[in-house]
């Protein structure tokens, strides 16, 4: 398997772009769905956010600058393209954030992708109401196992607030699943 | 992690921490196919023809509702309503106080006329008086024996 370094090399030459490109794509393609996924819930919207993902890596690559490794630029790009995303479902609703998370919501029970029993259910539907920046640490400590030290490059906050963050949100998804029970 | 997990409700705290989704069968094996083909979509180039239909499209979207709004506005009053919209069309000159309505229909019934008059005055043909005996002149000169006497018989 080639690594990050060589993939960036090819990428810069002309010759090997197409290649490189796709190598990549066939490298993080997985791990990046899942990231999104779980941000936008439905498969249809994580199918959309992940091609524009790799649409703007494609369209910005020679400006990659190399100070974050390969990773941490890629889950960036993810991360952003996501809540960007959500935000123009917002304005073309003309919704609050509180009812985009409804939207969120009513995708996951309507997609046919989503394999959850019902605790799965309450469990989404707790992350769904957090803030945006508390639902993506949740979802990347809990899930990803993702360090705090590598979500601060990430996501450009020190680690000391991404616990934060986490312990937040823990106590209210917490707290919303004692009042469904 | 795992202490920070236990926190999280009782029920969950046995579980994998794996998100309930699955992808669509085979989802991930064309995706590459997939990037690839919307990436030279979008960086092929546009024909010109393309680019004016993209440029005149909005102003053709604009000019289209406005024809609707009137047609919906204009057309069922003067159907239903001539008299109304004739008689609003003379607003009187010590009129103080004016409602919505008379200025909506006043100002849709003044833009026609304005451009009634606009267009009639142009296709206005002077009135002049023709004798008999310039009208033959004129079918003479025009058309041959044949047809005059076809003209006349009729």
């Amino acid at each position: 398997m080639k690594s990050d370094q060589q993939i960036l090399a090819e990428l810069k030459n002309e010759s090997t772009k197409q290649a490189a490109f796709r190598t990549l794509v066939s490298l993080y393609k997985e791990r990046l769905y899942w990231h999104v996924r779980k941000i936008v819930l439905s498969h249809e919207d994580a199918d959309d956010v992940l091609q524009n993902t790799f649409v703007k890596v494609w369209r910005n690559i020679d400006g990659f600058r190399e100070e974050s490794g390969l990773f941490t630029w890629l889950y960036r790009i993810a991360t952003n393209e996501s809540l960007t995303f959500l935000s123009q479902k917002k304005k073309r609703a003309f919704v609050s954030s509180e009812e985009t998370n409804d939207y969120i919501i009513e995708n996951l029970q309507t997609d046919p992708y989503f394999d959850g029993d019902d605790i799965e259910y309450r469990l989404q539907k707790a992350i769904a109401r957090l803030p945006d920046k508390q639902r993506l640490v949740f979802n990347m400590r809990y899930y990803d196992d993702i360090k705090y030290q590598d979500m601060e490059k990430i996501l450009e906050t020190s680690a000391g607030a991404l616990k934060a963050s986490y312990h937040h949100a823990v106590k209210k998804i917490e707290e919303y699943l004692k009042s469904e029970e | 992690m795992m202490n920070e997990k236990k926190n999280i409700g009782n029920a969950l705290q046995n579980r994998p921490s794996k998100p309930p989704f699955r992808v669509p069968d085979g989802y991930f094996d064309t995706l590459e196919d997939r990037i690839e083909a919307r990436i030279a979509d979008e960086s092929s180039p546009v024909s010109s023809k393309g680019k004016l239909i993209r440029m005149m499209k909005p102003m053709l979207a604009m000019a289209a509702s406005f024809a609707l709004i009137f047609m919906l506005v204009y057309y069922p009053l003067s159907v239903f309503l001539p008299n109304y919209l004739a008689k609003n069309t003379e607003i009187p000159a010590d009129t103080t106080t004016v409602n919505e309505n008379d200025l909506v229909i006043s100002y849709l019934t003044g833009l026609t006329h304005s451009y009634y008059d606009l267009f009639s005055a142009e296709e206005e043909t002077p009135e002049i008086e023709v004798n008999e005996q310039d009208m033959l002149d004129y079918l003479a000169f025009e058309m041959n024996e044949a047809e005059i006497y076809a003209e006349l018989a009729n």
